[in-house]
C-alpha cells in the first residue's frame, strides 16, 4: 500500500503532490479509525466522497432527490456497519456499488427505466434553487442530457469507469456479466454519447 | 467532439447535494455510528479482556505495552500532513532504508517539577523487518538495558546491565496484535489521520527542514486498554524534515502521563530529542540477536509489580523496570544472609 506512494516531491519552496494511491491510503486510514468508531474520520468519508455518490446516483436515475435518498441510505448502512466492515478493494469502488446496487434497487420496484431526457436536465441544472447546486455549463447540460438516453447498463460502465475510476473487471463483477461485456457497453456507450453530442443523432 | 473530451466532460459532471441534504445525512450518518457504538460496547471482546483473563500474563503484557509504547511508539516514524501528503514521502523514504539508527536524549520529570529526576541517552536501531533494538546509558556511559522488539521470533527481551538480569515475553497473538500495530507501518497509519500543523523552515546541521507538530491525545492503544497502568494523556510530537531528500533529520517528543501503576503512581513529563539519524541500506542482523551473558538470570515483571505497587515503576518503559530491580536489589543486600 504505501511502497506505491511516489507521487509527492517537493518543487519551488512548495509540496507538489500528484494523488495517486495517496488517496488510497487516506482511505485505509479512515477506514482503520471508523472501525475503531472515530467519528471524525467518518465524517471526512462523507465529505470526500459524498459529492461523487449523489452524481453518480443522480447520473443513473436521473432524479436528484431520490439519488440524494439513496446515498443517505448508503451512508447510513455503511456507518451500522463499524466493526464488522471489511474491505478489500478501495472505499471509493465500494461505496459507488453500494450505491448502484441500490439504484438497481430502486429502478425495479419502479418497475421503469428512468431515461426520459427532460428528467436529466436535473442531473445538471443552475436553476433549481435549493434542491440543488451544480457545476454545469451548457456541454455538461447537453452531456447530461446525452448520458440519459443510454440504456441503463452503459450508463453505468461509463459513470463508473469515467467518473469513478473503476475498473472494469471490477464493474463486470458488480454487473455480474464478463469484462468483454462490460468493455462492448462502454465503447457503445461512448459511441453513442458521441454522436449525440456531435449532433449526429437525435431523438 | 472527440472520445477524450467526452471523457473529460464526464469526469467534470458534478452535483452536488443541496446544504439541507448535505447536513440532514451527514447527522444521520454520525447519529448511526453512535448507535452502532453504543450497542457494541457492552457486548465487545477486547484485546485487553483477553490479555486481563490470564494471571501469568497480565502484568508482563502490561510492561511489553509500555517497553512497546517506549521503543517503538516513540521511535523515529510518525507524523502527518493532514491527508498524507509530506507523511506519503517521508514513509517512501524510509521504507527504502533498511535500517535506521539515531540517538536520543530522554529526560525524566515529575510533572510540575524543573528539573529532571532522570536523563539518559539511548541509541536507537529501528529495522522495519527485524525489529527494534535500543540501549540506553546513563548519562556517564554506563549501560542501563538493552532492548529488543522482535518480529521474529515475536518476543520482547530486556537486558540490565546493572542487575545482571534479563527476561523475555514471547508475544502470544493478542499482544503480537499489539506489537503490529505498534510498527513504523502501524504508527503511519495512526499518524497520518491525526491533524497537525507546519512549523515552518529553519536548518538543521546546515540542512534545510520543514518542522511539524501533532498534539496526540487519542494514544491507541494504551488509551483505551491500559489507562490504569501506563495513562498517557498526550504526546507532542515535532519533526523535522529534510526538504530535499523527505527523511527526518529530527525529532522531539513530550510525553505527559497520569498517575498510573507503572509510573508509580505519579504523573510524569518525559521530553525526548532525537538526532543524527542514519539512514543504511543494509541490515546488520547481527544487531537484532538478543545478547544475553551467560551469568544473567531470568526473571519477570510479575515478581515486581504486586510486591512493589507503592514504589512502582517509576518512569516509561524499560525504565522503570531497571530503577525497580535496583531497589529490590538494595535491600536484599541490607539483610542478613542466613549462612
Amino acid at each position: 500500500m504505501i511502497d506505491r506512494l511516489l507521487v509527492i516531491r517537493v518543487r519551488n519552496d512548495r509540496f507538489e503532490v500528484k494523488v495517486g494511491q495517496t488517496s488510497m491510503v487516506e482511505d485505509k486510514i479512515l477506514i482503520w479509525r471508523f472501525k475503531r468508531g472515530s467519528r471524525e474520520a467518518l465524517q471526512r468519508i462523507y465529505e470526500k466522497y459524498v459529492v461523487y455518490l449523489v452524481t453518480l446516483a443522480t447520473a443513473l436515475l436521473n432524479d436528484v432527490s431520490t439519488a440524494e435518498d439513496i446515498v443517505h441510505d448508503v451512508f447510513v448502512s455503511f456507518a451500522q456497519s463499524g466493526e464488522r466492515f471489511r474491505l478489500e478493494g478501495s472505499l471509493k469502488a465500494y461505496l459507488a456499488t453500494c450505491v448502484v446496487n441500490r439504484v438497481r434497487d430502486r429502478i425495479r420496484s419502479r418497475q421503469r427505466q428512468p431515461s426520459a431526457i427532460d428528467e436529466a436536465l436535473s442531473i445538471c441544472s443552475t436553476t433549481s434553487g435549493p434542491e440543488l447546486s451544480a457545476v454545469c455549463s451548457e456541454e455538461l447540460q447537453q452531456l447530461s442530457s446525452a448520458i440519459a438516453q443510454l440504456p441503463y447498463e452503459q450508463k453505468e460502465v461509463v459513470m463508473l469507469h469515467v467518473h469513478g475510476g473503476m475498473m472494469f473487471k471490477h464493474i463486470a463483477k458488480s454487473q455480474q456479466v464478463s469484462i468483454n461485456t462490460v468493455q462492448s457497453r462502454y465503447r457503445y456507450a461512448l459511441d453513442k454519447l458521441r454522436s449525440l453530442l456531435n449532433g449526429e443523432m437525435t431523438e | 467532439m472527440n472520445q477524450a473530451e467526452i471523457k473529460a466532460l464526464v469526469k467534470k459532471l458534478n452535483v452536488r447535494p443541496c446544504a439541507e441534504m448535505y447536513g440532514r445525512t451527514l447527522s444521520d450518518t454520525l447519529e448511526a455510528q453512535e448507535s452502532w457504538k453504543k450497542k457494541s460496547a457492552a457486548p465487545r471482546p477486547n484485546l485487553w479482556r483477553f490479555i486481563m483473563e490470564s494471571k501469568v500474563t497480565r502484568y508482563s503484557a502490561a510492561a511489553v505495552v509500555a517497553l512497546a509504547m517506549t521503543l517503538v511508539l516513540l521511535s523515529p516514524f510518525g507524523i502527518s500532513d493532514n491527508g498524507a501528503i509530506v507523511w506519503a514521502q517521508v514513509v517512501q523514504k524510509i521504507d527504502e532504508s533498511q535500517m535506521i539508527v539515531h540517538k536520543e536524549q530522554r529526560f525524566y520529570y515529575e510533572l510540575g517539577e524543573e528539573e529532571p529526576f532522570l536523563k539518559a541517552d539511548v541509541i536507537k536501531h529501528c529495522c522495519q523487518k527485524l525489529g527494534v533494538v535500543e540501549e540506553q546509558y546513563t548519562t556517564e556511559g554506563d549501560l542501563m538495558h538493552r532492548a529488543y522488539v522482535l518480529g521474529k521470533p515475536r518476543e520482547v527481551v530486556i537486558v540490565l546491565s546493572e542487575a545482571k538480569k534479563y527476561f523475555k515475553v514471547p508475544l502470544n497473538d493478542g499482544m503480537a496484535q499489539i506489537i503490529d500495530r505498534l510498527t513504523p507501518r502501524g504508527l503511519v497509519e495512526h499518524f497520518m489521520a491525526i491533524e497537525h500543523k507546519k512549523l515552518g523552515r529553519t536548518r538543521i546541521d546546515g540542512r534545510e527542514v520543514e518542522g511539524f507538530e501533532a498534539i496526540d491525545t487519542d494514544i491507541w492503544p494504551i488509551h483505551d486498554k491500559f489507562d490504569f497502568l501506563f495513562p498517557v494523556k498526550q504526546i507532542t510530537w515535532r519533526f523535522w524534515i529534510d526538504i530535499e531528500n523527505s527523511l527526518p533529520v529530527r525529532m522531539e517528543y513530550e510525553v505527559i502521563t497520569d498517575r498510573g501503576l507503572l509510573m508509580g503512581m505519579k504523573k510524569l513529563k518525559v521530553v525526548c530529542k532525537a538526532y543524527y539519524f542514519e539512514y543504511r541500506p543494509e541490515i546488520q542482523e547481527e544487531l537484532f540477536e538478543p545478547k544475553i551473558p551467560d551469568d544473567y538470570t531470568e526473571f519477570t515483571l510479575t515478581d515486581l509489580i504486586p510486591t512493589e505497587a507503592k514504589a512502582g515503576l517509576v518512569g516509561l518503559g524499560i525504565l522503570p523496570a531497571g530503577f525497580v530491580f535496583w531497589k529490590r536489589r538494595k535491600r536484599k543486600r541490607a539483610t542478613i544472609n542466613p549462612r
